[in-house]
């Protein structure tokens, strides 16, 4: 399980493959393994680096607003001797990497997004309310949160129509890695932030994916791109929702290729 | 291991759909109490519920969600506050097709408002059925206020019924941010 230290905490990441690198950086309430897939089918062609962003999985719980995200990645970069990255980003994840590409474009060789607000109002209705102290107290009250497992056993079925199992069990194990100011305070700043007015500076290839039934983030961000990067490449996956990577994963696996391509 | 639960109240006036909505989803067969129907006005039907429907979906092998179903008739009321103890939330269903017991729908949602303050939608139920009432012409009928939610619904449908429990648990964590800023 390696990890890196920096002045704002400790970020554990994991590693595979051999090859030119990429970033992958998870969504809200998820961690490094949303990947794990993704990383099993392209280790032979890419060093694949998955962290777990602050406030998730085994790093650092201390700071976990969406600017502390954007600053974690080249921090990162840092530490292992990368200088140039194509980042990859699901959901949350995919609005830092767009963050890391405006802020640090000489870091950033390209950049794709699956499932991620652009403007954060496009969170679904739960996510918003999730942003809130009390209601974030509330479902993650009591031994092993009973309201967070109550809510996430009825929504599965919405989110992911092909694995609500895999939903179910993935976010109920990664909720052992957050805590209850990181599950609010993380996607309450999602929601505050929008990067429209500003996604037309960035200069590297962009690649936007989304799954058309996503219940999580409005399939409709993708506008966003077609309208502000006009020369960005843009992937609409069909049955599929917000886990993209699990709901169609030959899709996902042929977008990811196409990226790497750009 | 101890076992956490949760508890969900479905009520409604008689022969709404209550025993089909809990049966959709219950993964035990519903412990049902089920009787013939004995007044000849009710006989619309074969059965009624005398005490209970009781179902239950188990989450995980420590937490596990009951959905009681009330009594329609009004002579088994005094099941409905037994019932009510401690839930999270309710669910009132209507029958969108039968007008003459929309009155009666009413009447039992502020019964079990004043039982206990919890979060409730109502289930606007057979919309499969050709008369029935939309949503919105139920609202009117109803009189029930726009934050009030409701929800078309066909109990007989399993993914009708998660819908309609999912809505509640979005009243009921609306509910908790809303106690915030009182």
């Amino acid at each position: 399980m390696p990890s890196i230290v920096t002045p704002q905490g400790v970020v554990h990441y994991e590693a595979a493959g051999t090859g030119p690198p990429i970033i992958l950086i998870h969504g809200w309430t998820q961690a490094w393994n949303t990947w794990r897939s993704t990383m099993e089918t392209f280790q032979n062609q890419y060093r694949i680096y998955a962290p777990d962003l602050w406030g998730f999985g085994e790093s650092e719980k201390e700071h976990y607003t969406v600017p502390h995200f954007i600053e974690l990645i080249p921090q990162l970069m840092d530490a292992l001797g990368i200088e140039r990255v194509p980042i990859m980003g699901h959901s949350m994840g995919g609005t830092t990497a767009l963050g890391v590409a405006l802020k640090y474009p000489e870091r950033v060789q390209k950049v794709a997004v699956v499932g991620s607000p652009v403007n954060g109002n496009s969170l679904s209705f739960f996510l918003k309310l999730a942003g809130r102290r009390s209601v974030a107290s509330f479902m993650l009250a009591g031994k092993n949160a009973p309201m967070l497992r109550l809510f996430l056993k009825l929504w599965s079925p919405f989110v992911s129509r092909q694995n609500p199992k895999l939903f179910y069990e993935m976010t109920v194990k990664n909720a052992e890695g957050f805590t209850t100011e990181s599950f609010f305070s993380s996607i309450d700043s999602l929601r505050r932030t929008n990067l429209t007015a500003e996604l037309h500076n960035i200069n590297v290839p962009v690649m936007a994916v989304y799954g058309l039934n996503d219940v999580i983030v409005n399939p409709n961000q993708i506008e966003l791109f077609e309208k502000h990067l006009p020369h960005s490449t843009r992937v609409r996956i069909r049955d599929a929702g917000h886990f993209v990577m699990w709901d169609q994963p030959t899709e996902f696996n042929h977008a990811f290729r196409l990226f790497m391509s750009l | 291991m101890q076992i956490q639960t949760v508890k969900m109240v479905i009520t409604g006036p008689f022969n709404s759909g209550k025993t089909a909505f809990v049966q959709s989803i219950s993964e035990i067969d519903v412990v049902s109490t089920e009787r013939a129907i004995s007044t000849e006005a009710e006989r619309i039907k074969s059965q009624t519920t005398v005490a209970m429907d009781f179902g239950r979906i188990t989450v995980d092998d420590d937490l596990v969600l009951y959905l009681f179903g009330t009594p329609g008739q009004r002579r088994f009321d005094f099941m409905w506050e037994i019932l009510s103890q401690g839930m999270l939330g309710f669910v009132v269903m209507v029958d969108s097709t039968r007008p003459e017991t929309f009155r009666e729908a009413k009447s039992i949602l502020e019964t079990f408002r004043a039982y206990a303050p919890t979060p409730y939608v109502v289930a606007a139920n057979k919309q499969d059925l050709p008369d029935a009432w939309s949503v919105e012409d139920l609202r009117v009928a109803l009189r029930l206020d726009p934050e009030i939610k409701m929800l078309p619904c066909v109990a007989t449908d399993r993914e009708s019924v998660k819908a309609v429990l999912l809505e509640l648990l979005y009243s009921i964590l609306e509910e908790m941010e809303e106690e915030l800023y009182e």
